[in-house]
């Protein structure tokens, strides 16, 4: 009796799979997805749904610990390897001598901060001037009476 | 717009910077001579070594008697040339131009060759009189020393976030 029902439930099983997936192969079945997707779309539970999901991962200490994991093994990696220590030192190289062949702009950049120095330097001697001439003439203006 | 007048800090600090250019250069000019004299025309630096000369053609002994003179000369000569060359070449001493002070007549028009010469005998004249000359900078409403007074000039503020510019106004 109860190897004859086990046998039953069996073949039901099988019989569901194989119908399933008849049913999967048809169009009728990708028909029936898309009006799925759509019909959670409009419902807005999907983007409800994805933003709880982000929001739980955000404040998960699990997936900050587990991507600063991942984050240490990658520089860890990039530290040890010799192909990007090589790929640095070639840019570097390229990048001195694209300087060395094109001086112009890092010139025109250093004399211009320089100058800018300069004239920050001048702007305030010659605001603590006007200051300082404007105190003196209220210290005369005290001291004789004037207004 | 009226203009800044530049006041007793201001002028003094100018005066202060164009005291320290004028003394480097009067310093260079004494030392500079004699080393060109000596090691283009080999002049010796010591006038004891110079001989005597006792005709007019001797140009090299009377050359090495005249460097005695350079220093002197100069300390003399130099301070004139340099305020009113700068004056009437530019408005202002290169320490006026480090304060942003420019030197114009009292119609804020710039000034020229003659009333630089009259402004720097009359200052020569507040100089002698123990700086008495410059004391009416304190309570001049236009801040004009004695010598301003009477050349007809005033000193301005010319920078770039002062208020005022010359040519602004003619008042």
């Amino acid at each position: 009796m109860f190897h004859r029902g086990t046998e039953r439930a069996g073949l039901t099983t099988q019989l569901a799979d194989a119908v399933l997936r008849r049913l999967l192969e048809t169009e009728v079945a990708d028909v029936l997805i898309d009006r799925v997707i759509q019909a959670l779309m409009r419902s807005g539970e999907l983007e409800r749904l994805i933003a709880k999901v982000v929001v739980d991962f955000e404040a998960s200490p699990i997936l900050d610990s587990l991507v600063d994991r991942q984050i240490e093994r990658v520089l860890l990696e990039l530290r040890r390897s010799e192909a990007l220590q090589l790929l640095i030192q070639k840019q570097a190289g390229d990048y001195l001598v694209h300087l060395g062949e094109h001086p112009a702009p890092v010139q025109r950049l250093i004399q211009e901060q320089s100058r800018g120095v300069v004239e920050e330097f001048l702007e305030s001697l010659r605001a603590r001037a006007l200051a300082g001439d404007d105190t003196v003439d209220r210290w005369v203006r005290r001291a004789t009476g004037r207004s | 717009m009226t203009p800044i007048y530049g006041g007793a800090v201001s002028r003094g600090l100018a005066l202060i910077a164009d005291t320290v250019v004028l003394a480097v250069v009067l310093a260079g000019t004494s030392w500079v001579v004699p080393q060109l004299a000596y090691f283009l025309l080999f002049l010796p630096l010591d006038p004891a070594r110079c001989g005597t000369a006792t005709d007019w053609w001797q140009v090299r002994i009377h050359l090495c008697h005249a460097l005695h003179w350079v220093a002197p000369v100069s300390a003399l000569a130099l301070p004139p040339l340099y305020r009113v060359g700068f004056w009437t070449v530019a408005g202002r001493t290169p320490g006026m131009a480090l304060l942003g002070l420019r030197l114009l007549r009292t119609d804020l028009q710039p000034i020229g060759f003659s009333t630089a010469i009259r402004r720097w005998v009359l200052r020569l004249g507040s100089i002698l009189a123990l700086g008495l000359g410059f004391v009416p900078v304190l309570f001049s409403a236009r801040r004009q020393a004695f010598h301003d007074r009477l050349a007809g000039t005033v000193v301005v503020h010319d920078w770039a976030t002062a208020t005022w510019h010359p040519g602004e106004d003619s008042r």
